[in-house]
């Protein structure tokens, strides 16, 4: 191994083996991993959110308490709606699979872009707002740095994320637990110590909310506690991260995922209430310049001296790592939702392969990339970015109860508890209707509108994709109609292979018209020549099937079966056949170790390989369609194979 | 890594040297001359060093080159009391983002090693 693959190795990791059974146990995340990889992304969200509420109420501050409540009940009903939503799809896929599955796949692509564009955001709203938090602390002169810094920080995301799911979680394990300690120790602290009081701040919130309704009336107090609870609606997003990611959680995955969301409800509950109780407890108001949980910490622990200053900045540099950490839960379910939408033909199919350490290597880039042409719009301005960031995650939570309330209501004979069910995700519904509404309207002159554009945007390139692939399907439906068709003659022929013969390698994927048509070409460019076939395929693992030893086998079954039938119509023609098959996450590479070995086996094989041809090739079709067989055809020509690329047309 | 280093300390010297040769001159061809020093550094790095680097590397040395470029700044900022953008660009100027661009991305380009899916 020369220099610069062992950097490679220490920076990237050794590759994976997917046939190994003990792969998905070394893999998957436990519950704590999970509570940290994927709840970081909520917990941080307190970080802006309590203050964003809290600012919304002016001067009826002591109102707090009933947002506080408010906050408790929605993570409580979006988390036990989730907790449902796993459990009817222990597969994961989160709104876009349920979206899909319950409300039809148009309104599933919404679900599923918008989640895209979602998951983007939370990569730059995080860094964006994490190093905001670290430069509060350095002086002015600094501040043209921070954009750089932003830069630096998403690509060493992207290069952490390349390495693996639990690699990078096990990296930012310490910074979660930080945060957890520090602001559970302040907000103890804050109720203990003002304690006594508690009666005072209950009767002022009482008199408070009868002032104001003798003064302005109920309807506009309840209009200004809607907008504050609306427009703090960035506490509730990423909720739905474990949804999302239950593929990659340790088994029994459910079990897991419910235990990973209680943690995170309760521990998003008690932190983002806490905090904003907190404010009210401490008399905190809004300073130039500096946070609401600043202002917080330091009315708490600022009278402490070097003490107090030490734990102040300690609080505030673990909550703006932990904005970097949060940023994983865009690195971690973006690229899963892409692989699912690539896997029902809505993205190119290639974001959906996994790399040699089992992640969805093109999912990572192009959310890395597109977080970093956010910041650059943005110019890291956090305002924006949590209102675009707040209507498409409120957007797909809408669509996901509105699928789950209209579940529940068809099936109401079937689902003895169903009343239950549908109250919760109705509650659900309304709220995150209520919040999406309310957000949109009132912020859609300040980034709302860049965020609808660019959702649509990515929605019409998705039916456009889907439409493309569609037609090459219909094509190749029709080549498996004439072709498979052909009648085939009962006599066969030994299987036996000889060494010496002249032997046509074709690499192959499922059995269909497609590879009897490179049987056909090759006999049609080489009559009489041939006696013998070996038919090679690779069982491509990919986001699709990478869910479990009992997938990988289905594959694996699937790959062998398909090489049977190419084997039963070669002999039924009075051909000798045989056939290989490989396992890997690249069909490449793996196809071009099977080839290399063959060619000592056979020296007068030559290798043949189909690709599609259409009337028009166009620009985008090199994105949406592979060249692994110009790559494999480059690799074994390289090595001194004879390899030939078949022309398959499509008839458009 | 001591390549990754040994590169981007040539690179920093030649932009530094082309900022003192050309800006007093134009400030736009001084970024341009400079996205064309760190693309040509990234090249030879990339096509007679790292000779079988895949993107991912090419990334993390890129993550690298702009992060030694930031603390380098920084540093001589602190040292000298007033701004000096002369790795990164002037934070006024529309080319920063070029230049950030550059220094994060130019590695990658010239990546060879490029594995290839299948559907």
């Amino acid at each position: 191994m020369n220099a610069l693959k062992r950097v490679r190795r220490a920076i990237i990791g050794p590759p994976r083996d997917v046939s190994d059974p003990q792969v998905f146990h070394h893999v998957s995340l436990i519950v704590f991993l999970a509570w940290v990889g994927l709840g970081a992304d909520p917990l941080s969200s307190s970080a802006y959110g309590p203050e964003e509420a809290y600012k919304q109420l002016g001067p009826h501050a002591h109102l707090s308490i009933i947002l506080v409540a408010m906050m408790a009940v929605t993570i409580l009903v979006i988390a036990i709606a989730y907790s449902n939503l796993i459990q009817h799809f222990p597969g994961g896929g989160g709104g876009y699979l349920v979206a899909t599955k319950l409300l039809g796949n148009r309104v599933g692509v919404v679900s599923g872009c918008a989640l895209l564009v979602d998951y983007v955001l939370t990569i730059t709203v995080s860094v964006a707002s994490g190093c905001d938090q670290v430069w509060s602390f350095l002086p002015a002169k600094f501040l043209p740095y921070k954009f750089p810094a932003e830069f630096v920080v998403i690509a060493v995301l992207i290069v952490l994320n390349l390495r693996g799911v639990r690699e990078s979680v096990n990296v930012l394990a310490p910074i979660f637990v930080v945060f957890v300690i520090t602001h559970a120790i302040a907000i103890t602290y804050a109720i203990a110590t003002h304690f006594h009081a508690l009666p005072a701040v209950f009767r002022d919130a009482h008199n408070d909310l009868t002032t104001s309704v003798h003064t302005m009336g109920w309807w506009p107090l309840i209009l200004i506690l809607l907008r504050a609870y609306s427009l703090g609606g960035g506490t509730y997003t990423g909720i739905e991260a474990v949804s999302n990611g239950v593929v990659m959680l340790r088994e029994p995955r459910v079990r897991t995922a419910k235990r990973t969301m209680t943690l995170m409800a309760l521990s998003l509950a008690i932190t983002a209430g806490g905090i904003m109780f907190g404010y009210l407890l401490t008399n905190s108001r809004p300073a130039e310049g500096r946070t609401m949980n600043a202002v917080f910490l330091t009315a708490l622990f600022g009278h402490w001296g070097g003490l107090g200053t030490a734990f102040v900045i300690i609080s505030l540099v673990s909550e703006a790592a932990l904005l970097f950490v949060a940023a994983q839960a865009g690195f971690l379910d973006g690229p899963r939702v892409l692989a699912n939408m690539a896997v029902d033909s809505w993205m190119p199919h290639r974001f959906a392969q996994l790399s040699d350490r089992l992640v969805t290597k093109n999912g990572i880039y192009v959310m890395g990339f597109a977080a970093v042409a956010a910041l650059i719009y943005t110019h890291g301005d956090i305002t924006t970015l949590v209102v675009m960031y707040s209507i498409n995650v409120f957007l797909t939570f809408s669509l996901t109860e509105l699928g789950m309330s209209r579940h529940w209501i068809k099936d109401r004979a079937k689902e003895p508890r169903w009343k239950s069910q549908l109250a919760i995700h109705g509650t659900g519904l309304v709220m995150c209707l209520c919040i999406l509404i309310i957000t949109t309207l009132e912020k859609f002159s300040q980034g709302g509108w860049i965020t609808v554009l660019i959702t649509s945007a990515t929605i019409a390139l998705c039916f456009a994709i889907h439409r493309h692939y569609e037609e090459v399907r219909h094509s190749m439906r029709r080549l498996d109609e004439i072709l498979l068709a052909t009648p085939v003659p009962n006599d066969s022929t030994p299987s036996d292979l000889e060494p010496s013969l002249p032997t046509a390698v074709i690499s192959v994927s499922s059995f269909s018209g497609f590879g009897v048509h490179q049987i056909l070409s090759i006999h049609k460019s080489f009559p009489g020549y041939f006696k013998q076939f070996i038919f090679v395929s690779a069982a491509v693992v990919d986001s699709g099937n990478f869910k479990g030893a009992e997938e990988i086998g289905h594959l694996q079954e699937k790959t062998e079966n398909d090489l049977k039938q190419y084997i039963s119509w070669a002999q039924s023609h009075g051909f000798r056949a045989s056939y290989r098959m490989v396992m890997g996450t690249e069909a490449v590479r793996s196809v071009e170790d099977v080839c290399r070995e063959l060619a000592q086996q056979f020296p007068r094989a030559i290798f043949f390989m189909g690709r599609l041809i259409f009337r028009e090739e166009k620009w985008y079709h090199r994105l949406l369609h592979n060249e692994t067989p110009h790559a494999i055809q480059r690799r074994l020509q390289f090595e001194g194979i004879q390899a030939m690329v078949l022309p398959i047309r499509v008839l458009e | 890594m001591l390549g990754v280093l040994g590169f981007w300390i040539v690179a920093a010297l030649l932009v530094i040297g082309v900022h003192a040769c050309v800006h007093p001159m134009s400030a736009i061809d001084c970024d341009i001359a400079k996205l064309v020093v760190i693309v040509g550094v990234s090249f030879v790095y990339m096509r007679f060093i790292a000779r079988e680097a895949t993107v991912d590397h090419g990334l993390f040395v890129g993550a690298i080159w702009l992060a030694l470029s930031i603390v380098a700044e920084l540093a001589t900022s602190a040292h000298s009391g007033h701004g000096w953008f002369v790795l990164i660009g002037s934070p006024d100027s529309v080319l920063r983002n070029v230049l950030m661009f550059a220094w994060i991305f130019a590695p990658s380009l010239f990546a060879r090693h490029r594995r290839v899916a299948e559907e």
